[in-house]
């Protein structure tokens, strides 16, 4: 499904240049649960967002279905974002101007799905994530199991061939975090490629896959146990 | 676009202050641009219901004495109107025409106060007045009919048909003949009567309407097809030209080929901004309402983009995350604009509201009708375009920062920088901000200092206690023996302790006639103001005597001589006594005025003929200054009589009774006619100077906004340093800096923004204030003061505005801040 060759990303901020990845080759299949882990500053994040298309590598192939999107401008990797990539962020990112429901919603909102769907989509998305009675309440009244809830069901409402999940646990406490990896299990399970960025040993093991960085390089590439 | 509207609505609830301030700043200025909208549509372009008004000409005239700098007049004498098409003119149809009248109208029991316009029958085709009954074209042709507007018809005959029936005004009965259907763009007629000037009700006599030097109202024309507006002014040239009009004028007017006047016709679509009597002054106070509507809207639109550019940046986040799910540029480019587009259109329906409560009040400051068609389809329709353009435009620079911003950052929490371009554009912005803030302050401030200026000008009268009024039929005659009955029963009120004939106030500027003047025969001659005056006039405005002693003239050296048939010759006018000034006195050659008394020098005669008119000096007085600041000063002369003249003056220990006996008085001598506003002297005298005070107030105001968005901005401009600068500040902090050194920090950000206004602002500041004071001829030196004061005031705003974050960055407690 994914394949990076040789893919490189330089960071430069005036005379200053930091290799962030350096001639990394990885390949993701369909249905993989990858963890990604490595110390702070290895480029865990930087992978995440090359392979979610919110960035573009400085040298190096990246193939997304077929397609190598390493030179694309950013019009052409919004469209291949929309629907195909569902995101969970350590600091959950929800908007606080808009509702539960219209924080999921807004994943559909630039997406092919037609409008009269969106309701039925966006109440089967809370409802599996258990939020379905807090729909109306804005982000900040929730706890923070809550939110990454409100956080994966805007991820998965789209029903994304692929989930990239940075820190997803990275704020909760144990109990709410091991309720997030359940459901990302879940979801895997079902089919859905799922990469994730974690700092968890514990966390990691429960992946397929572990893929360990350092210094914008893959030290490790080894299945689970 | 539902989504975007609830988005939009959203940001706006979600902070009422910013809401406020930029929604505020963009209706006031979408207000002042409506409003010049209105003086373009209401005041500049004509009436639409005039046919092809590009072919309608109005015939002006400009003299040109010698030693004299006369403007063009929008009138032409009357002669014009009759003559012209005689003289193969080309011409299709062309009417006389005076307004300004207003008379009472008595039908039965009812009765009203109209203004009446007198009219020559081609007037209604030449303005494309419709009738709704009756002929009108056959009513102005008839001496007893007269034409109503509906609206007037409906007062006067709320019974039934107006058709036939009978009106009295000033004494005379007329009949209405015709009844001129309501005009379509206002929903009103300009006049309320229509009548001819052959109508005993008309003013103006036979001998001034064939005199070729009166101008008492305006000759309008309709270009004949095939012709063009200025070959109707080479043929009113022409005619002037070989008429009694340029034969009968002194050798020197026309001297070597010298035109002694000028006329042109000139279009109705340019009569506002080139015609004469003000035309350039219109133009440039459309030009400086106009110029200040914009600066206000360029203020505006930069407060909004700045203060919008840093809320997008604390947007960031929300931009990241709709960037992740598949939000393409266009489609955040078109969020941003739809928000802004949003705030544009709630400013614009709040800035017509204010537009509609400010209309009569400007119109009122500016003599203008600005709440005609406020709310008419097309102009609402023109402002929610311009409100809509404005918001699309308004949205880019928010798109753009939004576009750049990067995804993996701000979803790591990380703020968002807009990069040295953004920073740079946006100080470029608040320095624009400043350099117009100082440039419309500097300018109001030199504005109102030159005003004070001309307001303290000694002009040699007394000004205090003193209460003119304007009497009916002064310059026909007609009333002649009423006006002195009206003076008569006026010297008996109390509180009236002398009064004074003059054809005008001294100063006002709005009559005023001049003669050339000589020594006697051999000598050069001069022009001299001329006034007719009595002799309690030196008391009444306390000018002293230096010689001589003031003495009633005869009446036959009082009699105005008849009007001498066109083509011929008046006859030679008996000796007069004047009054000279010290400066006309050094102007004849007198060693001192003294030597002047009972000397008969020269005029020349009636502003008709060209002759030796003889004036014996009866006493001189210190020199005195009646014309307005904007003209040289000339030497002055008065001519005493008996008669009554256009102008009554009252002296009193105060205003109030003054007022109220004319008031008590003036309906008994003149029933019909509507007694106008009084004006005190001191008014009187700032008659001329209207035009610049309405201008000063307006940029009084223009510049407290101006300094009020700017202020908004630097606030704005504050908390943006303040937030991004939070890390170097703490840092700082710990190592030891002080308050005083954190305040500087933020002010570093504004004193170069400030350097580069001043430089930008002020020379052209300079220039604009040295352009209006060199419409003076009394010009304030201090009046430049005003540029260093507007820079005074503009720092104390930056100051105050930035106070604030100042304090917060003083304030800020490092710990916070680092763990953020």
């Amino acid at each position: 499904m994914l394949k990076l060759r040789q893919l490189s990303k330089l960071h430069r901020s005036g005379d200053i240049e930091t290799t962030a990845l350096d001639r990394i080759d990885l390949d993701i299949e369909a249905g993989e649960y990858l963890a990604v882990t490595g110390p702070s500053g290895c480029g865990k994040s930087t992978l995440l967002g090359i392979l979610g298309l919110l960035d573009a590598p400085t040298a190096g192939e990246y193939w997304f279905d077929g397609a190598n999107v390493a030179g694309w401008n950013e019009a052409r990797l919004a469209h291949l974002r929309r629907g195909r990539i569902g995101f969970v962020f350590q600091s959950f990112n929800l908007i606080d101007d808009l509702s539960v429901a219209e924080n999921i919603e807004l994943a559909l909102e630039y997406g092919d799905v037609p409008a009269r769907e969106h309701r039925a989509r966006v109440d089967e998305a809370m409802a599996r994530l258990g939020i379905a009675h807090r729909a109306t309440h804005r982000p900040s009244r929730l706890s923070g199991g809550q939110q990454q809830r409100v956080a994966i069901a805007r991820a998965i409402v789209s029903r994304p061939a692929l989930l990239l999940a940075d820190e997803p646990t990275g704020n909760l406490d144990s109990a709410h975090g091991d309720e997030v990896m359940r459901i990302l299990r879940e979801l895997n399970a079902e089919g859905t490629t799922l990469v994730m960025v974690t700092h968890s040993p514990a966390h990691a093991a429960q992946a397929a896959r572990t893929l360990r960085l350092l210094d914008g390089r893959v030290l490790v590439d080894a299945l689970a146990a | 676009m539902l989504r975007n509207f609830r988005v939009g609505w959203r940001q706006f609830v979600a902070d009422p202050g910013y809401t406020a301030v930029i929604v505020l700043g963009l209706s006031a200025a979408i207000a002042c641009c409506y409003l010049v909208a209105q003086v373009v549509f209401n005041e500049v372009l004509p009436d639409p219901d005039v046919p092809d008004p590009a072919h309608v000409v109005n015939i002006e005239f400009r003299g040109n004495i010698p030693g004299q700098q006369d403007d063009w007049f929008d009138q032409a004498p009357f002669v014009f109107g009759t003559m012209l098409r005689q003289a193969g003119a080309p011409v299709s149809a062309i009417a006389r025409s005076l307004d300004g009248q207003d008379f009472l109208v008595h039908a039965g029991a009812h009765s009203a106060r109209l203004g009446i316009e007198f009219a020559d029958p081609d007037f209604v085709d030449i303005f494309g007045l419709r009738t709704s009954a009756g002929d009108v074209r056959a009513a102005l042709a008839r001496p007893d009919a007269i034409a109503l507007t509906e609206a007037s018809a409906r007062g006067l005959f709320p019974d039934g048909d107006a058709i036939g029936r009978r009106v009295t005004v000033r004494g005379h009965v007329l009949t209405v003949a015709a009844l001129v259907a309501a005009r379509a763009q206002v929903g009103e007629s300009p006049h309320d009567v229509y009548v001819g000037f052959d109508s005993p009700v008309c003013p103006v006599d036979a001998d001034m309407r064939s005199a070729w030097y009166a101008m008492q109202g305006k000759v309008f024309a309709r270009v004949a097809r095939g012709f063009k507006a200025e070959d109707v002014g080479v043929a009113a040239q022409s005619l002037f030209d070989n008429g009694p009009g340029a034969k009968n004028v002194p050798a020197e007017w026309s001297a070597n080929g010298r035109k002694a006047a000028f006329l042109r016709a000139t279009p109705l679509t340019r009569q506002y901004l080139d015609g004469g009597r003000g035309g350039h002054a219109r133009a440039m106070q459309l030009l400086a309402l106009a110029g200040g509507a914009a600066l206000m809207l360029a203020l505006a639109v930069v407060n909004y983009v700045n203060l919008t550019s840093v809320r997008t940046l604390a947007r960031a986040r929300e931009i990241a995350v709709r960037k992740t799910l598949g939000a393409s540029p266009w489609r955040l480019t078109a969020q941003f604009m739809f928000e802004s587009a949003l705030a544009a259109g709630v400013a614009a329906a709040i800035g017509l509201l204010l537009a509609w409560w400010l209309a009569p009040t400007i119109g009122q400051l500016l003599s203008m009708h600005l709440d005609n068609g406020l709310f008419s389809p097309g102009r609402l329709l023109l402002l929610a375009v311009g409100a809509l353009a404005l918001g699309t435009c308004t949205g880019l620079y928010p798109a753009r920062i939004a576009l750049t911003v990067n995804c993996i950052g701000a979803l790591a929490g990380r703020s968002h920088d807009e990069g040295a371009v953004g920073r740079g554009l946006r100080r470029a912005m608040t320095a624009l901000q400043f350099a117009v803030a100082l440039v419309i302050a500097a300018g109001a401030g030199a504005m109102l200092w030159q005003n004070h200026h001309v307001d303290s000008l000694a002009h040699g009268i007394r000004t205090d206690g003193l209460l003119s009024v304007d009497v009916p039929d002064a310059y026909s005659g007609k009333s002649d023996a009423v006006n002195l009955a009206f003076r008569e029963a006026l010297s008996h009120e109390p509180g009236v302790e002398a009064m004074a004939w003059s054809m005008d106030v001294p100063g006002r500027g709005e009559s005023r006639l001049s003669t050339g003047v000589a020594r006697d025969s051999r000598s050069p001659g001069f022009n001299a103001s001329i006034v007719p005056v009595d002799t309690r006039y030196f008391d009444v405005y306390g000018i002293p005597l230096l010689a001589g002693t003031l003495r009633e003239p005869s009446a036959a050296s009082d009699a105005e001589p008849a009007m001498a048939p066109a083509g011929t010759e008046s006859a030679p006018r008996p000796e007069a006594l004047v009054v000279i000034d010290v400066a006309a006195s050094r102007s004849l050659g007198f060693a001192s005025p003294r030597d002047a008394i009972d000397q008969v020098i020269l005029g020349d005669g009636d502003f008709v003929k060209a002759g030796h008119d003889p004036l014996r000096i009866v006493a001189v007085v210190p020199e005195v200054r009646l014309e307005d600041a904007r003209e040289a000063p000339m030497p002055h002369m008065f001519r005493l009589s008996r008669r009554a003249q256009a102008t009554l003056t009252l002296k009193g220990a105060s205003i109030g009774p003054l007022r109220a006996a004319i008031a008590r008085t003036w309906p008994r001598f003149f029933p019909d006619d509507e007694l106008e506003e009084l004006q005190t002297v001191e008014e009187s005298l700032a008659v001329p100077y209207r035009h610049e005070r309405r201008l000063a107030q307006m940029a009084t105001v223009t510049t407290a906004i101006s300094l009020l968005l700017s202020a908004f901005g630097v606030y704005a401009l504050a908390a943006y340093t303040v937030r991004r600068s939070a890390r170097e500040i703490v840092v700082r902090k710990l190592y030891g800096a002080g308050r005083a050194r954190i305040a500087a920090l933020v002010a570093r950000e504004f004193a170069p923004l400030l350097a580069v206004a001043t430089v930008v602002g002020l020379p052209l500041a300079g220039w604009l204030a040295h352009a209006w004071i060199e419409n003076f001829t009394e010009r304030s030196a201090a009046a430049f003061w005003a540029l260093p004061i507007a820079f005074v005031a503009l720092v104390a705003m930056t100051a105050l505005a930035s106070a604030r974050h100042a304090v917060i960055a003083m304030n800020m407690r490092p710990t916070q801040a680092l763990r953020d």
